[in-house]
């Protein structure tokens, strides 16, 4: 079996999350030729990637257009036939691998998070559907390539090989009179922790009433070094801004501890945050669904129990 | 200027997950209780967009397409009450189960046989099936480039300049027309209806298209990809609920408990 996988890399830090590819490739088949082509990063790290043909096209340019992205690729895929294309979940794949697929007429599954293979004609792939709420399994007739995008966090992150090997440097196919051209690419600063950075993520939604439950979720997140993050209702009640929104319309997070405090559950909520590794989850109403998806659950008032919370951290601090 | 907006009603995805329920016949998620549908969030964000940018341009329209099988009048006609002209729909049977690859076909068949657009906004992604696909396959079908989560659009003299929104920031692009756009929760809250609008959109009539008048055959949109079940995901975690006498007993607990099992 043949795959590609297609990585759009920061420049500046190597993020090892792309290592879970290989596992995901290794459990379609684990006797997968693999060609990996690299769009940007670090040439030293990517060269220890654990493929067997590994590529490499620079892309320092901020501004670079997915159109020239697109022509590199589709450029590489006249020189050989892959059972899969994989991508990972990021802005660049995010417009790539439906393109490539709709143009090559290949199908497409984006989001995968498991698959029960017992042959490679017969694979079921698995994803969220619906919010995080539901799940689908889905299949394709194995006739023609598959173009998939995995899920961050879903499998393992293969280890990368101890030596540097051969890396073939590509050049970016520069298509003349694009469509549309970009002028300039602005990064913003967002104030205090990010809310993908961070380990610990404390959230407020309706049942926290009012802007004075956040400046409490405020102080906690303080002491325990963490981020906050807010619902839908409560970000609409514009108690908090909206960058805070952690949900299907704001931040996709998984932080190693998420405390929600007065949320019940919405599918939309959890589409956000359900990733997360420890949810503890505080609500008046003992049937919210969000206990559902909770490690530990404490049915109180949220805004009591955040400042008793508080008190009693700064004890064992 | 002539512009679309391709919207798509959905099951309410502010419902609590415990008031859903799995369809396994049609593989869909329902609310259990008899609560209505709704458009799309993104799909509302890009009708407002749209309509700001219409709202600019003299001599512009604003068309409303959509694709279902029993669509509901109310539910789709809220883009006239916010201030759209016209609604035209693929509203047929023969519409069930389709993938991204019928929807987006049926889509472009319905921007031939009233467009030519200028420029076609839509949701980023929509809530029911989270594909972010049909506006990529769109775009390959209809062979018009594609801008994703656009946050701003504006004429300046014969340039369409536009916000892009990437992680942690955003890019300043120029393009050209005609364009494909999507659009997210970026663009800001969608306008509420006003009593005129509503009155207007009680009135409009739907335009509909049968997948005959489309040329199009069951055939032409069987999917490409097989949805074989819908589920609700074994629940792994078993909450463990913390109990005390007071607020103060059960922060103490649940300190302890995080510390027990090194989570803090």
């Amino acid at each position: 079996m043949k795959a590609l996988t297609i990585l759009f890399n920061d420049q500046d830090e190597f993020s090892d999350s792309c290592l879970e590819i290989f596992s995901f490739i290794n459990s379609l088949d684990n006797n997968t030729d693999i060609t990996c082509l690299n769009f940007g990063g670090d040439k030293k790290y990517l060269s220890k990637l654990p493929v067997d043909n590994n590529f490499y096209v620079d892309l320092s340019n901020a501004n670079t257009n997915q159109i020239d992205i697109l022509k590199t690729i589709e450029v590489f895929l006249d020189d050989e036939v892959y059972d899969f294309i994989i991508f990972q979940k990021d802005d660049f794949s995010n417009y790539i691998a439906p393109v490539i697929s709709y143009r090559k007429h290949y199908p497409y599954i984006p989001d995968i998070k498991q698959i029960f293979s017992n042959n490679l004609k017969d694979i079921k792939f698995v994803r969220p559907i619906h919010g995080e709420s539901a799940e689908g399994i889905y299949s394709v007739e194995k006739n023609n390539t598959i173009v998939l995008k995995i899920r961050k966090n879903s499998f393992e992150k293969q280890p990368l090989l101890l030596e540097e090997k051969n890396i073939t440097e590509l050049l970016l196919k520069v298509v003349n009179n694009k469509p549309f051209k970009i002028i300039e690419t602005f990064q913003t600063q967002s104030e205090g922790l990010k809310l993908d950075d961070a380990k610990i993520v404390v959230s407020g939604g309706r049942g926290i009433g009012g802007k004075e439950g956040f400046e409490n979720l405020r102080s906690l997140a303080n002491i325990l070094n963490g981020a906050v993050g807010a619902s839908r209702a409560a970000v609409e009640a514009e108690w908090i801004e909206p960058s805070n929104l952690v949900g299907l319309t704001g931040k996709w997070i998984s932080p190693n501890l998420y405390i929600t405090f007065g949320i019940s559950g919405a599918s939309q909520h959890l589409a956000g945050c359900s990733n997360s590794k420890n949810i503890v989850s505080v609500n008046t109403d003992p049937d919210a669904s969000i206990f559902n998806y909770s490690k530990f659950g404490i049915v109180e008032d949220c805004n009591k129990f955040i400042i008793d919370l508080i008190e009693e951290l700064k004890k064992t601090s | 200027m002539k512009i679309c907006v391709c919207i798509k009603e959905v099951p309410d995805s502010d419902v609590p997950i415990n008031k859903l329920q799995i369809d396994s016949e049609n593989l869909k998620v329902l609310p259990i209780e008899n609560i209505s549908s709704i458009i799309n969030g993104f799909d509302l964000n890009a009708v407002e967009l749209a309509l700001r940018f219409s709202e600019s341009i003299q001599n512009s329209s604003v068309s409303i397409i959509s694709v279902g099988n029993d669509l509901s009048s109310d539910v789709i006609k809220k883009p006239i009450a916010m201030g759209a002209d016209e609604i035209i729909t693929c509203d047929d049977k023969k519409n069930i189960n389709i993938d991204v690859h019928g929807t987006a076909l049926i889509l472009s068949k319905l921007i031939k046989k009233t467009g030519p657009y200028d420029i076609i906004f839509s949701g980023r992604h929509a809530s029911d099936f989270d594909m972010a696909t049909v506006p990529f396959a769109l775009s390959e079908m209809l062979s018009i480039p594609i801008l994703n989560i656009v946050k701003n659009i504006k004429k300046e003299k014969e340039k369409i300049l536009l916000e892009r929104i990437i992680t942690d920031g955003y890019q300043l692009i120029e393009s050209n027309l005609p364009l494909i756009i999507t659009a997210g929760n970026q663009v800001g809250d969608p306008r509420y209806p006003t009593l005129k609008g509503i009155m207007e959109a009680s009135k409009k009539k739907i335009i509909n298209f049968t997948l005959d008048q489309l040329d199009l055959s069951i055939k032409d949109i069987e999917t490409k990809v097989n949805l074989e079940k819908v589920y609700f995901p074994e629940n792994q975690n078993n909450v463990e609920m913390i109990e005390g006498t007071d607020s103060k007993e059960k922060a103490i607990k649940l300190i302890s408990k995080l510390k027990e099992s090194r989570i803090i």
